[in-house]
């Protein structure tokens, strides 16, 4: 019996916790909405956090896109070989990169570049009690630094999208065209043939917008809620990276669900 | 008739409900005076701080702070009313992402329509009052502990506060730097007439400076009294205190159920 | 100085973003030789008895160019054919006796819809209707034919 208590227990125990979780998350989230027009007043504010959290990761989206994009031409080539489409490689390195792995690797990239120092960021502000200093000096924590960082956050992952999926078509093309001899023409003409601007380009734009908000809240959040010390702060930058890849990968499967 | 910026009455809290931190604590400070809070660590002092300033509400009791009584207001109301309220944290807690220039003129850039020029003429005030005039540009971290815990004073005075918090001022400082800030806090309240209350566990500086002093012990007010009142007190946990006996009513040993020879099997 | 690195920097990378996203809604998704705006194109209509798997968004061909796509399909509920728009664009006229095939890419490839100009002097007009059509060939179709043909010989 009192086996069968526990087990029950350690079965809710941390359903309870996502709740609570989930519950924060959404509060503070209100509270975000609330203030939103608070850093509009001081846009430096916002450019400030553009800076560390879209322009510092540029380098690393880049590249990133770039290898990527140049896997999918490789595998793509062998196995369309087979089928003797060769000349489909551009339309397949285009569409995975634009529907699929760009808002997705790059949400994923930017949550362990840029989510994880806001995390660290906000939970040492709280170690060193700066947020209560903050808030004794009568100014709101949420406006004057989640704000901003969400803000920042939303505008740079779209962005930086953008650039993964055209680092990306460029790996794809350097591999298809350039190493292996494919034309040039029939790279670009097959790929303008499948992509659509508003089935693909958009909606990608769309996901990385959503899992932008994803990810910016969810490394506010554990920094909130980081306990104030050195291995609670170290925690909370974990529990971001991996929080984010997971709600990223759930999120991109309803959205994927919903629009294609 | 006397005027007082901070009446506490029968004041319980606790983050849990089995182990209040502070059990029915009342205090009235008055207006214009230097009054000391005293105790050993976890006692409850920084608690009562945080009471005062708002940052956490009473399970019990009123708090009422420049006639206001804040337990029965809007966060909204609080925040206007804690522009009148200055604080002091004990390790400083300055922005590490901005320049002391900037650290100090938060307040005024958040809080008041001042030109850039005039804003730039108040904070060179304030850092020439803590002696640091022409450290604008510097980065907190660039800093000295004694250093930054006086433009951490500069700052938490940028609006001229009606109403003064220190939490423990002096902890970490070297001799001088402490017997510094310990003049610059008489000074300045002198200067300004500002209520000041200071939570501290350094003797002898407080004694210098303070008007009245409260000591806690276990979420209680166990004495209280000029500083004349202590220093002359029997009261056996205010003399060991000040003594800093390790043998008395205050013990140093962790209050456990467990019975250390039992535990380790000698009886 | 510093905060103008920061403003400076933040400019180039809104830039770049522009740029990338211009990138790849001009060069990546659009098609040439097809205008995206109402004006640069006309619409006509074609009627088939099967259309086999033609889809939405496939080309329409002439000699294997790409002219327009097949923007829509529908089923006229007194004839049973089905119909489709095609949206054409406007730098190609085809006279009024311009045929429409469903053909398919390879063997097993997607199907488009090609077109064959006639002979008539008077062009289609916005709004007009392909009168001649053939189908699809469904290869069950074509399999069934060859196996009758063959047993009544």
């Amino acid at each position: 019996m009192q086996k069968l208590i526990n087990f029950l227990a350690a079965l809710g125990n941390p359903f309870v916790g996502f709740i609570l979780h989930l519950g924060g998350i959404f509060n503070l989230f209100l509270e975000i909405m609330l203030s939103l027009a608070y850093p509009f007043k001081k846009p430096t504010l916002i450019i400030k956090e553009i800076y560390f959290s879209g322009v510092r990761s540029l380098v690393i989206i880049a590249i990133s896109g770039w290898f990527v994009g140049m896997v999918l031409g490789l595998q793509g080539y062998n196995t369309l070989q087979r089928f003797g489409s060769v000349s489909m490689i551009g339309s397949l390195v285009a569409l995975s990169l634009l529907r699929e792995l760009g808002p997705v690797l790059t949400a994923i990239l930017f949550a362990s570049r840029a989510g994880s120092g806001i995390t660290a960021e906000i939970g040492l502000m709280k170690a060193t009690e700066q947020l209560d200093a903050m808030s004794v000096m009568a100014v709101s924590p949420i406006k004057r630094i989640v704000v901003p960082k969400f803000i920042g956050g939303i505008i740079s992952v779209p962005i930086l999208a953008c650039l993964f999926n055209t680092a990306g078509i460029f790996g794809g093309y350097f591999v298809s065209v350039v190493l292996l001899k494919l034309d040039n023409g029939t790279f670009w003409s097959q790929m303008s043939d499948s992509v659509s601007l508003h089935e693909d380009v958009i909606n990608g734009i769309i996901k990385s917008f959503i899992f932008g908000i994803a990810v910016t809240l969810i490394a506010v959040y554990q920094g909130f809620i980081a306990k104030p010390t050195a291995d609670g702060v170290s925690s909370a930058t974990t529990r971001t990276v991996v929080g984010s890849a997971l709600v990223v990968l759930a999120l991109d499967f309803i959205l994927t669900a919903l629009m294609f | 008739m006397q005027e007082y910026s901070v009446i506490v009455e029968n004041v319980t809290f606790g983050y849990n409900e089995d182990m209040p931190i502070l059990k029915n604590v009342s205090l009235k400070i008055p207006a214009g005076k230097t009054v000391a809070i005293m105790g050993g660590s976890g006692c409850g002092k920084t608690t009562l701080l945080k009471l005062i300033s708002g940052q956490i509400r009473p399970s019990l009791g009123t708090v009422t702070v420049l006639n206001q009584e804040i337990t029965k207001q809007s966060n909204k109301q609080i925040l206007e009313l804690r522009k009148k309220i200055g604080m002091l944290f004990q390790f400083g807690a300055l922005f590490t992402d901005m320049s002391v220039y900037e650290n100090v003129a938060f307040c005024l850039k958040e809080h008041t329509d001042l030109s850039e020029s005039m804003i730039k003429k108040i904070v060179a005030m304030k850092l020439n009052a803590v002696g640091l005039f022409g450290t604008e540009q510097l980065m907190p971290q660039e800093l000295s502990g004694g250093m930054s815990r006086r433009v951490a004073l500069a700052r938490s005075m940028a609006l001229d506060p009606e109403l003064m918090m220190y939490d423990e001022p002096f902890t970490g400082l070297d001799p001088i730097s402490l017997n510094v800030s310990a003049m610059l806090i008489q000074k300045l309240n002198k200067a300004l007439k500002q209520t000041s209350i200071l939570v501290t566990h350094d003797i002898e500086s407080s004694l210098k400076i303070v008007d009245y002093i409260y000591f806690m012990a276990d979420g209680k007010i166990i004495a209280e009294g000029t500083p004349m009142d202590v220093q002359n007190t029997d009261n056996p946990m205010v003399r060991q205190f000040i003594e800093g006996k390790v043998n008395g009513p205050y013990s140093f040993e962790y209050k456990t159920n467990l019975d250390y020879n039992t535990y380790l099997g000698i009886l | 100085m510093k905060r103008l690195t920061i403003d400076f920097s933040v400019g180039i990378f809104v830039l770049i973003g522009i740029c990338c996203l211009a990138f790849l809604s001009i060069k990546v998704a659009t098609h040439t030789n097809f205008g995206s705006s109402d004006k640069d194109n006309y619409t006509v209509y074609a009627g088939f008895s099967n259309i086999g798997s033609l889809k939405v968004n496939a080309p329409v061909k002439v000699s294997g160019f790409i002219v327009g796509r097949v923007t829509n399909i529908s089923l006229n509920p007194k004839t049973y054919q089905a119909v489709t728009t095609l949206t054409i664009n406007n730098s190609y006229q085809f006279s009024s006796d311009t045929s429409a095939q469903i053909l398919t890419t390879g063997l097993l490839g997607e199907q488009y819809l090609a077109l064959q100009s006639g002979a008539d002097s008077s062009m289609l007009k916005n709004g007009d209707t392909i009168n001649i059509t053939s189908s699809a060939l469904v290869l069950e179709d074509l399999i069934g034919k060859f196996m009758t043909g063959s047993t009544s010989k």
